[in-house]
């Protein structure tokens, strides 16, 4: 019997036997792999997630995407027929925002730092600077669509056996640019979203008609309130190529974004509107060149910082 | 490596023997289903009393959930659960892993990081998405770890901390489970292995014994990459 055939009948009877099996004392060589990899940066890149560019939805296109998820959940197979029109608000802020609200904190509780804890070589906890797909998601512009007025039971990922979430809200966080919904909440607790921005709130009836319309997914429009910085880092005279340029809203002590110069020592964000300190990052992890510069919405800020 | 990417074909070859093409409802008695009771699942599970729940999860050689966008997954996860310490801890839960579909497309992995709690008087279910693409073929890093001893679990993606819940959360875990759960009306085609570790705080450990487990309609074998307990490969397809 050959080698391949051999090894199809011990899956094939594990598979069938789905039992109790005996076990083994192999180390877990995986973990000391991946925690030496860890510490070497590889989580800096854990994701394909770069922050998306570009115009961003209206609310009314935001509601539309949600309602376009409660109404696919209430087809699919064993689920409860739908009753009562649901009521819907809308509003914007960054992810982060968006997360503190829908955990029953106020927006200002977001999660900004610079740094992360981070896992080393030998398992051991550590502060270490925050890589730039974790830094862009919290910083990207996103929508809270809480939903109300019916009872909401989605088939979500659960533990075997155990029940899955049932509720009278649903809540649902999108990309403000490109409608990925990245957070969701079922339960009892109405978020706060009114201490966001631009807190809207629409009928059921009237997101249906929009969607109907195919208005709202006309009714795309840049954001009022975004604007982009582009810099230059220069060592000397010479381009600062793949230096780290920190960029925090003015006033804050908390860390906001990151960015890796190009090879000609350029960088640009596409942010919201205000006051951004603005500073760059020598390899060796000092840090230079401070400028403060203010982006305006639909503007464009240009910032030059020379380090020796 | 080879030998691992022999074994999964061979994997493959089980599931498609033993699998009609994709139809409405699937396994030997169309017991898999999207609703939440006929989720079907490939799973390690034993009880434990750590800090820290540890799995590489790796989908691969790809995944095919053709009712993804309509709302139906395919996860490779670990959940950690609090039960055997109070009955308020009842279906409450923390899990962290990626997943295919649920109404995204029908073949890309997010890492995603959930809860779900009954205890704090108001009820209530969150799940993280991320909107970019978590890497196949590779053994993803995921980490639920209770540092400070405080309630607070911090869900960490590869090297770095993503997030937390908490606090409020028993200190120690003591049930770990991790594998994959399916929730489709129509076959997915997806194969994937793990690893498990756990700790509590530094070194890190293998499991010591595990209970393997699977519905009519999973694959599970021994990961063969690395035997120790809790160490698997499943696939969709088997009876």
């Amino acid at each position: 019997m050959s080698k391949r055939v051999c090894v199809f009948f011990v899956l094939a009877a594990v598979a069938l036997a789905g039992v109790v099996l005996p076990t083994r004392g192999d180390a877990p060589a995986r973990a000391s792999q991946s925690t030496a990899a860890a510490a070497s940066g590889v989580g800096e890149g854990f994701s394909s997630y770069r922050a998306p560019t570009g115009p961003e939805l209206t609310p009314l296109a935001a509601a539309t995407i949600a309602l376009s998820r409660l109404r696919l959940e209430e087809r699919q197979p064993g689920a409860a027929a739908a009753s009562g029109e649901a009521t819907m608000t809308v509003a914007h802020g960054t992810l982060a925002e968006a997360k503190a609200v829908l955990e029953g904190k106020p927006p200002s509780a977001a999660e900004t730092g610079s740094t992360v804890s981070c896992i080393g070589a030998n398992g051991e906890l550590s502060s270490c600077p925050i890589p730039r797909e974790t830094a862009e998601r919290r910083q990207s512009g996103a929508y809270v669509v809480a939903m109300a007025g019916r009872r909401f039971a989605p088939s979500v990922p659960v533990p075997p056996g155990r029940h899955g979430p049932t509720g009278t809200v649903r809540a649902l966080v999108l990309n403000s640019v490109t409608g990925f919904i990245e957070e969701e909440y079922v339960g009892s607790a109405m978020p706060k979203v009114s201490a966001l921005q631009d807190a809207t709130a629409f009928s059921e009836g009237t997101v249906a008609a929009a969607a109907a319309s195919g208005r709202a997914s006309q009714s795309v429009m840049l954001n009022p309130r975004l604007g982009y910085l582009f810099g230059s880092v220069y060592r000397g005279r010479a381009a600062a190529a793949g230096w780290r340029v920190h960029v925090t809203p003015a006033g804050s002590t908390r860390g906001g974004m990151v960015r890796t110069t190009e090879q000609d020592g350029r960088f640009e964000l596409h942010i919201l509107a205000g006051r951004y300190v603005v500073s760059a990052q020598r390899p060796g992890g000092s840090s230079c060149g401070t400028r403060i510069t203010r982006v305006v919405p639909h503007g464009v800020a240009h910032v030059a910082i020379v380090c020796r | 490596m080879r030998r691992g990417a022999l074994t999964l074909a061979l994997a493959m070859s089980i599931a498609t023997a033993f699998a009609s093409t994709a139809s409405a409802r699937w396994g030997p008695q169309s017991n898999c289903a999207l609703s939440t009771s006929e989720h079907c699942y490939s799973i390690a599970q034993r009880p434990t009393h750590v800090l820290a729940s540890i799995a590489f999860e790796n989908t691969t050689p790809s995944a095919d959930v053709p009712g993804g966008p309509e709302g139906e997954f395919a996860t490779a996860e670990q959940w950690i659960s609090f039960e055997s310490q109070g009955s308020r801890y009842a279906n409450s839960w923390i899990e962290n892993g990626q997943i295919v579909g649920h109404g995204y497309d029908c073949c890309t992995p997010h890492s995603f990081y959930a809860e779900e709690q009954h205890w704090r008087g108001a009820q209530g279910w969150h799940i993280s998405v991320n909107e970019g693409a978590a890497p196949l073929n590779t053994y993803n890093h995921y980490v639920l770890f209770d540092a400070e001893r405080n309630g607070r679990w911090h869900v960490y993606w590869g090297c770095c901390e993503v997030a937390s819940y908490g606090g409020g959360w028993p200190v120690w875990l003591t049930e770990q489970q991790a594998g994959m759960e399916v929730a489709a009306e129509t076959r997915p085609e997806v194969w994937g292995r793990q690893e498990v570790a756990a700790s509590d705080g530094g070194e890190w450990w293998p499991w010591t014994g595990a209970e393997l487990a699977r519905s009519p309609g999973m694959c599970l074998s021994y990961n063969i990459e690395s035997s120790a307990p809790g160490n698997i490969m499943w696939a969709t397809g088997c009876p």
